[in-house]
């Protein structure tokens, strides 16, 4: 699964802490996240995507892998 | 969320400030140990054990009062891995069971009071070695 959560956060211009204190995660989960290492849960996933005013899909998406 | 249930990511453990607790007490059973040595020559032996016994036993609370509490965010990465973690942990919990008595067999020794200790020990050393170096990597 890969996701343009760096993307969205630089439109916003918000930093990692930011976004993870919106959310109340650590910074960490979000480098994670952003860094393809971590998938978040769906609760999470709408979390970010409720941040950014968005939907889930648009910043989440699937690879032919997956 | 109201489908959602509120204990989904629970797994027991202690608060926060319990990783303080948990060091104050480690670091004061390794000094309480190792000023044993010099302080208590003219104790009886079996004095001196007791306290030795007793320090070990605190050392290992301290221990798992430290690897056991909440970190300072608590999130849901951090539960995966620390799942992860107790999964490995258990593996090695399991090897080692298996493993022992053979080796038991083969010294012909029964494990004694601080071979059991030091089993408990090296069981959270093993659990907070996986998990920080699983964070550490994330």
């Amino acid at each position: 699964m890969k996701n343009s959560l760096k993307v969205e956060r630089a439109k916003l211009n918000i930093t990692q802490q930011e976004l993870a204190d919106k959310i109340n995660v650590s910074r960490q989960t979000i480098n994670s996240i952003e860094a393809d290492r971590y998938v978040p849960s769906t609760i999470l996933a709408i979390k970010i995507s409720n941040v950014f005013n968005t939907t889930v899909n648009s910043i989440f998406y699937l690879e032919a892998e997956d | 969320m109201k489908n959602t249930p509120k204990n989904q990511f629970w797994l027991g453990l202690l608060p926060n400030y319990f990783k303080k607790v948990g060091l104050v007490i480690s670091i004061a059973a390794i000094i309480a140990q190792i000023s044993l040595v010099y302080i208590s020559q003219n104790e009886p032996h079996s004095l001196k054990e007791i306290i030795k016994t007793i320090c070990s036993s605190l050392f290992t609370v301290g221990l798992f009062f430290f690897a056991f509490s909440k970190e300072k965010v608590e999130d849901e990465m951090n539960y995966f891995i620390r799942m992860r973690s107790m999964a490995l942990t258990l593996l090695f919990v399991i090897i080692t069971g298996i493993l022992s008595p053979i080796l038991y067999l083969v010294f012909n020794e029964a494990p004694t009071i601080r071979e059991t200790q030091g089993f408990a020990t090296t069981v959270i050393l093993q659990y907070m070695a996986t998990f920080y170096i699983q964070k550490m990597m994330k």
